[in-house]
């Protein structure tokens, strides 16, 4: 069950969680967290491909 | 701009889709009863991964760092340059670092649940045990900080990923004795293949191990994606490097 749910528990027990109306919200901001990892990998991956083929241009020039 | 292949695209987009299942139903699914445990079994889909991704990647830093070595050998023609695959092997143990912090952490997180849960927050025995295995991880962690010490104290590239390569080998043959065989055989609170019970019941379930394993294979991914990015642009760098010292050569 969610609402005994480890991170809720520590989160509890650390008192930095008061209530079960806030296990919404706890899950949100670890998604949130996840969204941000990958929207930087991608963003990177993206960076790393341009600057692969601007290297190759240059490459082919000299 | 460059385009991604089918195989890239697809193993980023499982690794998506894998751990954001662990995440909903690694949270959210109803666990079988664990004494001791209890709901932080499901820190087990987090922890143990981060530590399959430390191997994983450490193994992948050891092949590039063997490949560093056998590129001296002039009867052989490889791919890639010594100096790039020291880039590959060094990324390799960067993202690996990464994951043991991640895996000490959530260790650290667990062992005030489960051990340390009647020690107030402010008490460091109430999130750190000196267990064999915490302490073992913990001499694993720094001797990989050593390799990027030593990496540090030389000024010419090559004699770096020589010397770097050498000390990877040595690393990388510490860390299955100090993570596996070691805490095994003394006395601890990790439970060991001996007393690992509780291990095997939560095996066996399969509300268990619907979650585990798309978790390993998730983060395995993540770590091998995190992995690609940070080669492919050191790799870029480097090249650019090259290419800017040799415009300066040819000015002067």
């Amino acid at each position: 069950m969610v609402s005994n749910g480890f991170l809720i528990i520590f989160l509890q027990s650390e008192g930095l969680l008061m209530g079960y109306e806030k296990i919404g919200a706890v899950i949100a901001v670890i998604l949130l967290i996840f969204a941000l990892v990958v929207g930087y990998l991608l963003l990177t991956n993206r960076k790393v491909n341009q600057l692969e083929q601007k290297l190759q241009e240059l490459e082919g020039k000299e | 701009m460059k385009r991604e292949s089918a195989i890239s695209i697809g193993y980023k987009s499982l690794a998506v889709l894998l751990l954001l299942y662990t995440l909903i139903f690694g949270l959210t699914n109803e666990l079988p009863y664990q004494a001791i445990w209890e709901q932080s079994a499901r820190n087990f889909f987090f922890h143990v991964p981060n530590w399959t991704v430390l191997i994983v990647l450490m193994g992948i830093s050891l092949v590039q760092s063997l490949r560093v070595l056998r590129s001296y050998d002039p009867d052989l023609k490889l791919k890639r340059t010594s100096l790039e695959l020291d880039v590959m092997a060094v990324e390799a143990a960067k993202v690996g670092i990464m994951f043991c912090i991640a895996g000490l952490v959530s260790g650290m997180i667990w062992a005030r649940v489960t051990w340390g849960s009647n020690l107030p927050a402010s008490d460091f025995a109430a999130w750190w045990n000196w267990d064999p295995k915490q302490t073992c991880a913990l001499i694993a962690f720094f001797i990989y900080l050593g390799y990027f010490l030593l990496r540090t104290s030389f000024a010419d590239p090559e004699q770096r990923a020589k010397v770097a390569a050498a000390y990877n080998i040595f690393a990388f043959a510490t860390l299955i004795p100090l993570l596996f065989i070691i805490p095994d055989r003394l006395p601890g609170l990790h439970p060991t293949a001996e007393q690992g019970s509780q291990l095997v019941q939560l095996k066996v379930d399969a509300t268990f191990t619907t979650v585990f394993f798309p978790a390993m294979i998730g983060f395995i991914l993540l770590g091998y994606w995190i992995y690609e990015v940070r080669y492919r642009m050191g790799l870029v760098q480097y090249r650019l490097d090259e290419i800017e010292a040799e415009r300066a050569y040819n000015e002067v």
